[in-house]
Parts: structure tokens; sequence; C-alpha cells
């Protein structure tokens, strides 16, 4: 499937933070990533790996997010 | 009976030209007549027609406008470009809640459709697979209401997750070895994600020996057959005319297969 799976590396783990993801943009020294719906997230990450043929994106993390809510951000539900 | 409430929502799925699109519109009148508010979802981004086979004069506009349409939805970067607030980032909605051009209804039947290619060059349809998958899962059913939805032909849309959505499947299996093979594939694709209800339902039958045959090999396979159309004229004749097929020159009895489904 074209659209992604994101999956954030920190510390070691990986955790997935969003799915169906359509665009990537980079913002505020990190990556800006929305789904195909609309809902925008915003993380201190860059680009570690991307699969298309898994639709697989693996961020490695830089600094700390910043908070919910922030300029770009419009978070819709718990991942 | 079991309670319409218990079957909520039927995602219809075989091979191209099995003959979804009538099983549909069959199903979606009978449950309609016994009592049931229906929802089609047109979620083949190939065929044009099923507006027409249920008896509407136009489509629906597009769900995949609702979050900006395609060209939006694969923009050029652009802080503007991403698709805005939409009825389908929230968490649940209702059919009532859906804007009136982006479903046609009449006599108890409702028809909303995903999404259409419509350009050559214009990309693959998993924007279409998702909103679908997502937008099944958002819906909300409120007491009598059931969902039926025309899957695009074969087997893809498992792959991009449309079933986790749904809680029954209704394969339409022609007198075909690939439509017998694909049957039992997405019987198995099927039990893979959870669906707990599949049956199928044998279409262009034209003699009871081809219908027991079909049967047999089905019924080998593990799949629950429960019903037959035959291979009727009047399907034919409707099918030229892209029209509904009349059921009072039917010969089949779609109550039964229903008694069935429900």
């Amino acid at each position: 499937m074209c659209l992604a799976t994101v999956f954030i590396e920190d510390d070691g783990q990986r955790e997935q933070v969003m799915q169906d993801v359509a665009w990537i943009k980079p913002a505020d020294g990190g990556l800006q990533l929305t789904n195909l719906l609309g809902e925008s997230r915003l993380f201190q990450a860059q680009i570690e790996s991307i699969d298309l043929m898994k639709s697989m994106i693996v961020l490695k993390r830089t600094a700390a997010d910043p908070p919910e809510g922030a300029p770009g951000d419009r978070r819709d539900r718990t991942v | 009976m079991k309670r319409i409430q218990d079957i909520r929502k039927i995602a219809v799925c075989g091979k191209g030209g099995s003959g979804k699109s009538t099983v549909i519109a069959l199903l979606a009148r009978a449950l309609r007549d016994g009592g049931a508010h229906v929802l089609v979802v047109d979620s083949d981004e190939s065929n044009p027609g099923l507006y027409r086979v249920l008896g509407f004069d136009r489509r629906p506009r597009p769900l995949l406008e609702l979050v900006g349409g395609k060209k939006q939805v694969f923009p050029t970067f652009s802080d503007e470009a991403a698709p805005g607030e939409s009825l389908l980032r929230r968490e649940a909605f209702h059919i009532a809640d859906l804007p009136s051009d982006y479903v046609v209804e009449r006599d108890g039947i409702g028809l909303v459709c995903v999404g259409k290619i419509l350009q050559s060059l214009e990309g693959c349809a998993c924007p279409m697979g998702v909103l679908n998958r997502e937008f099944l899962k958002r819906l909300s059913l409120q007491e009598n209401e059931i969902v039926v939805v025309d899957m695009e032909a074969g087997i893809e849309h498992f792959g991009r997750g449309v079933e986790t959505s749904i809680d029954s499947v209704l394969i339409v299996t022609e007198p075909s070895y690939d439509s017998l093979e694909l049957a039992e594939k997405i019987s198995a694709l099927a039990a893979e994600v959870g669906v707990g209800r599949v049956w199928t339902v044998l279409n262009k039958i034209g003699s009871e020996e081809v219908a027991a045959r079909l049967r047999r090999e089905l019924e080998r396979k593990g799949i629950s057959v429960i019903g037959s159309i035959g291979y009727e004229p009047e399907i034919l004749e409707a099918g030229l005319e892209g029209r509904p097929v009349r059921r009072d020159k039917l010969e089949t009895d779609v109550g039964s297969i229903l008694d069935q489904v429900l």
C-alpha cells in the first residue's frame, strides 16, 4: 500500500506513531507528518529509513517532541 | 432469524464480472423490504454504474472529496494543501451526518461512493482503500441500519485492511474454476482478519447439476452456500440496458438467501 506506517526509534526502542501517512515535510527542525484524513503531528526526528515495498518509514528521534497542539500539530486521537 | 443488529456491515466480494453489483441490488432491496434502512457503499474504483443498477439517476459526490480529493491528497507541499476539518476525522459518525451531496437516497436505500479512478497516470487507488476502511470503521449504525459494501473485484482490499472494518463477507461465485479458487482465497483471508461470517451465493447458474457441483466444491472448501441465482434473461437484459433488475421477472428467490444471511 502506498500510504505509510511510521515508526520512531528512540533509545533503541521502536514505536509505531502514525498510520496512513500521506505527507512528510521538514518543519521547525523536525518533521511534520500528515495522514490521509488530515491528522498532523510534529516530531523532532530525522528519517532513518524508507521502505516503499513495506510502506514503512522509520524515524530517529533527535530531541523531545513539541507539545500537543503546537503550531502544525493537529492530532485527532491517540495513535 | 437473527436480528438485523447482529449483521451490520456486509462486504460483497468476488471475481470481476461474477455479479456482485446485481447481488447487491437484489440484497439491498430485499433488506429494505424487510424493514431495514440500507446504505450501499460503492468502493469499486473502476466500475462506474452501480448507481444505475440501484435505480438512481446519478452518483453521489465521492467521499474522497471530503478529504480534499485525490489531487489535494497528493499535492505539492504547502501548509494549505493538507485537508482540513472533515466528518471523516471524527471518531464516529452516523449515516444521517453525511453531507447531502455525498449520499443519494430513495425508498430506504442510500448510496455513497468512495471514489473512482478518473484519469490515466493519476496514481494508484490506495487512498480510496484507506478511506473505505476508515469510513466503515467510524460509521456508527443506528438500530435497523445495515451497510452493504460493493468491494472492488479480487482481493487487494484485504491487503488494505478494509475487512477489519466489517463483520460479514458474502462471496459471489460464478461457475468457473477461477471463481471457485478465489472464493476459497477470500474465505481464508476473511478468517485471517477475524470476520466471523462468510457465505457464498452462486450466480449465473444454468442448471441444477451445475449448482450441485459448485455446492459440493465449495462445501468441500468449508464455505457455506446460502443461495443460487439462475442464468436469468432479465438480469442479462437489465445489464445491457443499465437499469435495475425487475424482481417480478426473476425465478430466483432472493428472500430465501436473505433469510440465511440474517
